[in-house]
C-alpha cells in the first residue's frame, strides 16, 4: 500500500496534475457554494471536457470536486440559510443562527475546519478499507456477482424516503430502462421499436443529465426572479485551535458515524450530516442548546457529511458499486473512459487509484489553506444572476451529453427525462432509486442469466455459494427490516389512537 | 396522496404495455436458460403488482384523510410552498425542443446564440444589448471550446449555416 501511495504522490505532483488539482478546488468550492449547483450536477457538466483527458488528470479533476463541493455547500448554509449543496442541510439549523448573532466568520472557520478533519479521517479509511474489501472481492464470480448487485438494489430502503413501495417501484422502473436494447447474451432486439438509436440501449449520461441537471434548472425557472443574495463582509478564522480541541469529541465521533453511514451502499453524505447532527442531540447534555447557534451543531453535520462522501468511495472502487448518487457519476465516468471499478481496478489501474487517494488527501489539507481566498472570490460570483447561469448550464448539458455518443437522439432522451426529473422530484419521489436500478440492471442481469448457465439452470447455485448466500440473505434482511419498522409504528399510532 | 394514484395509474400502464411486449419476445433455446424476454418480464409483473398496491393503498389514505380532520392531511401532501408560477417550466421546455430541432439545419453556433438569446430575455434580462453580447460571447466561447479545441463534432448545420459555422470555429 506504501508504495501504492508513493506511486500516486508521483503522479499528483506532476505540474499538469497539480494545475488540475487546484483548479478541481476552485471549481467545486465556488460551484458548492453557489445554491442550485451540486456536486453531482458540476462534475455532469464538467464530463465532456474530460473526454479528451488522460484518466488519470480526469479522475483527479472529478474527485476533487466532488471533494470540495461538500465542503463549501456549507458557506451558503450559514450566511443565506439556503444549502450550497443537498449535503449542507443540517449545517443551517446552527450556522445560520450563529450567522445571526454576527459570528459569521467563526461559524464559516468551524464548517471548514471540521470538514478538513471530517475529510482526512474519511480519506485515511477510504486507503485503509479500500484494498481489504477489493481483495474480499477477488474470489467473486457470477453468483456472487448478482448477490452484490441484489444487495446494492436493496438499498433503495434507504434511498426512498420512508416510502420503500415507491423506492421499489423507481428500482424497478431502472432495471428496466437499463433492459432496453439489443440483449447481449442472445442478440434480440428489446423494447428497439425498430429504431436503430434504441438498439444500443439508453445511455446513462442523458439520463443523468436529465434527471439532475436539467429538471433542477426547470424548477429555478418556475421560482420568481432570483433573490439577490445579500453578502456581508466576514472575517473568516479557520483554524480556531482552542474552540477545535472543545470540539475534538463531537468531530471524532460525527466523523466515525459518516465513514460509515458512506460506506453503506446508497447512502450518501446527507443522510450522513442529518444523522450525526441528530445523534450530537442525543448525546449533548444541553439538547436545548442546539438550534440557536452552538459549535456542536456545526461541527458534528459538517465532519460527518466530509467523512462520508470519502466512505461513499469505498464501495464504489472496490465493488463497483456506487455509495451515493455523486457517486453512481463518477461510476458513468469510469465507464465512459473504458474503465470498470470494482476489485480488478486495484490490480489493473492501480496508479489511477491510489493517485486518487492522494489526491483526496490533499483537497482536504489544501482547503484549509484556500478556503479564506476562495470566499472571498465567491462573494463576486453569487452575484452571477440566474437569467446568465441558467441558459449556460443548460448549454453546458446539452453538450455533455452529446459528446457522449455524438447522437442527438440522447438530448430528446435527455429533454424526456428531464421532464420526468422535474415532476419525480416534486412528487418527492426517490430520484436515486431509478439510477441505482439502471447502473445495476446490466451487471444483475447479465451475472444473474450466466450463474444459470454455470449451473445448468439449477436455482440453488446462488445459495449453495457461501458468499452469495451471505449476501442475499443481508440484502433480505435490508429489506425486511424497514417493512417490520413501519409495521410496527402503524400500529403504534394505531394503539395510541385507541387508547386516546 | 392523488399524485400518488396518478403515479402508480401511469406506472400500471406503463408496466402492462411492456409486458405485451416482453411476453412476444422470443423464449430461450435450451431448457433450463432464461431468454431474453423473461427478466423484463419478471421486472416488469413485480412493478405492476407493486403500483396496483400503491394505488389500493393511496385510495384507502384518501379515504381516511377525507374523515380525519384537515390539519392532517396538509402535514401529508405538505409541499404547499412552490414558487409562483408553476408553468414557466414548460416554456423552458419549448424552448428546448425547437433548439433541438433547429439543431441539425442551423449548426451549433447559430442556433446556441439563438437559444441563449431567447433563455436569458425569458429568465428575465432586461437590457437588450446585454442579451445580445452574452449570447454572442457565449456562442464563441461554447464553439472555441468544444469544436475547435476538443473537437467535439457538434452539428454544422445546412446550406449557408454551414458556411457560417465554418467560420466561426
Amino acid at each position: 500500500m506504501i508504495e501504492g501511495l508513493l506511486l500516486g504522490l508521483q503522479n499528483v505532483i506532476s505540474p499538469l496534475n497539480l494545475f488540475i488539482l487546484f483548479l478541481a478546488i476552485l471549481i467545486g468550492f465556488v460551484g458548492g457554494a453557489t445554491p442550485g449547483i451540486s456536486g453531482a450536477m458540476l462534475i455532469l457538466i464538467l464530463l465532456p471536457i474530460t473526454y479528451g483527458m488522460d484518466p488519470i488528470p480526469a479522475f483527479l479533476l472529478m474527485t476533487s470536486i466532488y471533494a470540495a463541493t461538500v465542503y463549501s455547500g456549507s458557506i451558503s448554509a450559514i450566511l443565506f440559510k439556503t444549502p450550497g449543496t443537498p449535503e449542507a442541510i443540517a449545517t443551517v439549523f446552527d450556522g445560520y443562527p450563529m450567522a445571526q448573532k454576527g459570528q459569521a466568520g467563526r461559524a464559516l472557520g468551524l464548517a471548514i475546519s471540521s470538514s478538513a478533519i471530517g475529510g482526512t479521517i474519511g480519506t485515511v479509511l477510504l486507503i485503509l478499507l479500500t484494498p481489504l474489501l477489493a481483495s474480499l472481492a477477488l474470489q467473486f464470480s457470477s453468483p456472487e456477482y448478482f448477490a452484490l448487485a441484489v444487495l446494492g438494489l436493496t438499498v433503495v430502503a434507504s434511498l426512498s424516503g420512508g416510502d420503500l413501495l415507491r423506492g421499489v417501484i423507481g428500482v424497478l422502473f431502472g432495471l428496466f430502462i437499463a433492459s432496453i436494447g439489443i440483449d447481449r447474451m442472445t442478440g434480440v432486439d428489446r423494447f428497439t421499436f425498430g429504431s436503430v438509436d434504441l438498439r444500443s440501449g439508453i445511455g446513462l449520461v442523458p439520463i443523468l443529465i436529465g434527471l439532475f441537471a436539467i429538471s433542477e434548472v426547470f424548477s429555478k425557472s418556475n421560482e420568481s426572479a432570483q433573490i439577490q443574495q445579500k453578502m456581508m463582509k466576514v472575517k473568516t478564522k479557520i483554524l480556531d485551535m482552542k474552540l477545535l480541541k472543545s470540539l475534538k469529541g463531537t468531530i471524532g465521533r460525527s466523523s466515525l458515524i459518516g465513514t460509515f453511514i458512506g460506506i453503506l451502499p446508497g447512502v450518501g453524505a446527507t443522510t450522513a450530516s442529518i444523522v450525526a447532527y441528530s445523534e450530537e442531540v442525543r448525546w449533548s447534555k444541553k439538547p436545548e442548546k442546539f438550534g440557536t447557534g452552538t459549535p456542536e451543531g456545526i461541527a458534528a453535520p459538517e465532519s460527518a457529511n466530509n467523512s462520508a462522501a470519502m466512505g461513499a468511495m469505498v464501495p464504489l472502487l472496490a465493488l463497483g458499486i456506487p455509495g451515493s448518487v455523486t457517486t453512481a457519476i463518477i461510476l458513468g465516468a469510469f465507464v465512459l473512459h473504458g474503465l470498470q471499478p470494482g476489485p480488478m481496478m486495484l490490480v489493473n489501474e492501480k496508479g489511477l487509484v491510489y493517485t486518487i487517494f492522494v489526491g483526496l488527501l490533499i483537497v482536504n489539507v489544501l482547503m484549509l489553506i484556500f478556503a479564506k481566498p476562495f470566499i472571498s472570490i465567491f462573494q463576486h460570483t453569487v452575484k452571477l444572476p440566474y437569467t446568465i447561469l441558467g441558459p449556460f448550464i443548460l448549454i453546458f448539458c446539452i453538450l455533455g451529453t452529446y459528446a457522449d455518443r455524438n447522437s442527438i437522439f440522447d438530448l430528446w432522451i435527455m429533454l424526456i427525462f428531464g421532464v420526468l426529473g422535474y415532476y419525480l422530484s416534486k412528487i418527492k419521489f426517490p430520484i436515486a432509486a431509478i439510477v441505482l436500478g439502471i447502473v445495476l440492471g446490466p451487471i444483475a442481469e447479465e451475472e444473474f442469466r450466466r450463474s444459470l448457465l454455470i449451473s445448468n439452470g439449477d436455482y440453488t447455485i446462488f445459495f449453495t455459494r457461501p458468499i452469495s448466500a451471505v449476501l442475499l440473505i443481508m440484502a433480505i434482511v435490508l429489506l425486511v427490516i424497514p417493512l417490520l419498522r413501519g409495521w410496527r409504528q402503524s400500529r403504534k399510532t394505531q394503539q395510541s389512537k385507541k387508547t386516546a | 396522496m392523488n399524485q400518488n394514484i396518478t403515479l402508480s395509474i401511469t406506472t400500471i400502464i406503463f408496466s402492462i404495455f411492456f409486458l405485451v411486449m416482453s411476453l412476444q419476445l422470443p423464449p430461450a433455446k435450451t431448457n433450463g436458460q432464461i431468454g431474453p424476454g423473461d427478466w423484463p418480464t419478471w421486472i416488469l409483473v413485480l412493478m405492476l403488482i407493486l403500483s396496483i398496491i400503491l394505488l389500493g393503498r393511496s385510495i384507502l389514505q384518501k379515504k381516511k384523510i377525507s374523515t380525519v380532520n384537515e390539519i392532517e392531511e396538509e402535514k401529508i401532501s405538505g409541499d404547499g410552498q412552490e414558487g409562483e408560477n408553476h408553468r414557466k417550466h414548460w416554456y423552458v421546455v419549448a424552448i428546448l425542443c425547437l433548439y433541438l430541432l433547429m439543431l441539425p439545419f442551423l449548426g451549433f453556433f447559430v442556433s446556441t446564440v439563438i437559444f441563449i438569446v431567447v433563455l436569458t430575455w425569458f429568465f428575465g434580462m432586461k437590457k437588450w444589448r446585454n442579451i445580445i453580447l452574452t449570447a454572442f460571447l457565449g456562442g464563441i466561447i461554447f464553439t472555441y471550446v468544444f469544436v475547435t479545441a476538443l473537437n467535439l463534432p457538434l452539428p454544422r448545420g445546412k446550406a449557408i449555416f454551414h458556411g457560417i459555422s465554418l467560420f466561426f470555429q
